[in-house]
């Protein structure tokens, strides 16, 4: 089995209106890797991660992801793929209709998970995140780093190969910060593949396996 | 085992949705339930006028003119041919003999005089006659069938009205054909109002839909529910409809007992037994699961998800 879960070849990604996003990009990940992406606003880091999650294709070159070649997958499978990604999104994408519990379980419920497995998973992933006291509370009666452990939670719950956090410590004061990044390396220690997109390095350095850093969509020294 | 866990949880989702707000689901049911009663009523109208068709309309009749010297077993061998004819062709039939004919024609006023003077009963010329009372009016079935009666033995002339064959089949079809044009209509309709009601649900749950992409639902997790969700109100309209059109027959039935000693015929609306009724919910269903599809396709193809 290839120890490289995830693999850029020469991958760029061009928006409409020719926008650059990144260019030319190789890179290589190795299973239960912890992976920090650095850079600015602007960099690319969220789109390099959207290619890997199969959210975005790349316009060339090519991205395999745990032994499947995105590009050239169809959108319809490529939400398989994404059933072994657990994917934190900077802007939470919480549902706000239904309590914690509930946003937590939706990973499983598409997984087709018995309702006895799921309040066992669930149960696990909250107190992991330490949201057990909050499930049935509303998504916004939650802080924001409570609302950060939520997308956590649910991106663990499914216990995914893969872990992608698009600027998980934004928005956060420097406590809730170092948090979220010792629950993140404790992911690591558990063997998960990690990749974690940030624009503040100054954090990163008591947690930094391998740091990434990106500028103008192309990697910086 | 995970499926039929994925379909038991789609089929609580849906319940739950309809109970959380009755009333604006209440509304889409009765939009339905009035498709539906209007389609089951221009199937119940066609269904009743088929019955009342079969039993008041004059269909044409065959003249078969048999040939001189055709004898009596002749003309039993010709009725064991046509009374083997198929049931849905034939009615019935009658024979009139050259003696009978020649006493029809002496009784008859006009014709007194000649048939008295020139004819007697050794010097008949005229053949026996099988009347032939049909039960069908399409011109190619009935040409068929005169062709067939034609090529029998002992047989001389057969003769139909054409022309009033080629009426009554005209009237009929232009009858089925609005039934026909009314009830494709009304199902254009029906999947309309379906596809617009899953579209309309879609984008309302539009983030939650956005978010299970992205964390990996298939198209058929996203499709499941609102499937369950149509059909479940198309069961419920459909239920809504049987009552309308319950109400419908009965009124209407009503009317037509009272025209009854107006026009001597009676016209009955027949109400729709278990097993249409079953097959009309089956079908309905099939068009539902159809309209979900599309409306489906429609937001994944808009939303880019």
């Amino acid at each position: 089995m290839d120890s490289r879960i995830i693999i850029f070849d020469q991958v760029s990604k061009i928006y409409p209106e020719n926008i650059t996003a990144i260019q030319n990009i190789s890179l290589s990940i190795d299973r239960g890797e912890l992976v920090f992406l650095a850079g600015h606003s602007g960099a690319g880091k969220s789109t390099v991660l959207k290619l890997i999650a199969g959210i975005e294709t790349a316009t060339h070159g090519s991205v395999i992801v745990n032994g499947f070649e995105l590009s050239q997958t169809k959108l319809n499978h490529r939400t398989f793929i994404r059933q072994h990604i657990g994917f934190i999104f900077q802007d939470h994408k919480i549902l706000f209709d239904r309590n914690v519990f509930d946003n937590v379980r939706l990973p499983l419920d598409i997984l087709g998970y018995s309702e006895h497995l799921i309040k066992a998973r669930v149960a696990h992933a909250l107190e992991s995140v330490g949201l057990e006291h909050k499930t049935h509370v509303m998504p916004e009666q939650l802080s924001g780093g409570e609302q950060q452990r939520l997308c956590i939670a649910r991106a663990i719950v499914h216990q995914p190969k893969i872990l992608i956090a698009d600027e998980p410590t934004a928005n956060l004061d420097r406590d809730n910060a170092l948090r979220i990044l010792e629950l993140f390396k404790n992911f690591h220690k558990a063997g998960v593949t990690m990749l974690i997109s940030a624009h503040d390095e100054s954090i990163l350095n008591d947690y930094a396996k391998r740091i990434i850093r990106l500028k103008q969509g192309q990697f910086k020294g | 085992m995970k499926l039929i866990n994925a379909h038991y949880r789609s089929i609580i989702t849906s319940i739950t949705r309809i109970l959380n707000k009755p009333f604006e689901h209440m509304l889409n049911i009765l939009v339905i339930s009035i498709i539906i009663a209007i389609l089951s009523s221009i199937f119940v109208i066609t269904k009743s006028s088929r019955i009342w068709e079969t039993s008041n309309i004059n269909y044409p009749q065959i003249m078969i003119y048999l040939s001189q010297n055709a004898k009596q077993s002749d003309v039993s061998k010709l009725e064991v041919s046509i009374s083997k004819f198929n049931q849905k062709l034939i009615r019935n039939y009658q024979f009139i003999s050259k003696q009978q004919g020649l006493q029809e024609l002496q009784q008859d006023q006009q014709l007194q005089m000649i048939s008295s003077d020139v004819i007697t009963e050794s010097s008949n010329p005229l053949p026996d006659v099988l009347i032939v009372n049909t039960n069908t009016a399409n011109p190619k079935l009935l040409s068929q069938l005169i062709e067939r009666i034609g090529n029998m033995n002992m047989v001389d002339n057969v003769q139909m009205d054409t022309n009033y064959a080629n009426k009554i089949n005209d009237l009929i079809n232009f009858i089925k054909y609005i039934a026909t044009f009314l009830q494709i209509v009304f199902v254009i309709v029906f999947i309309l109002v379906v596809y617009n009601m899953i579209r309309l649900q879609m984008l309302l749950r539009q983030d939650e839909i956005i978010v299970s992409r992205l964390i990996g639902a298939s198209d058929s997790f996203i499709m499941r529910p609102l499937a369950y969700y149509a059909i479940l109100q198309v069961t419920l309209a459909s239920l809504l409809a049987y009552f309308l059109v319950n109400w419908f027959i009965n009124f209407m039935n009503g009317l037509f007992s009272n025209l009854k000693y107006l026009f001597g015929n009676s016209f009955l609306l027949t109400n729709l037994t278990s097993l249409q009724l079953g097959q009309m919910l089956v079908i309905l269903i099939i068009f539902t699961i159809f309209s979900v599809f599309l409306a489906v396709q429609w937001v994944f193809k808009h939303a880019h998800a």
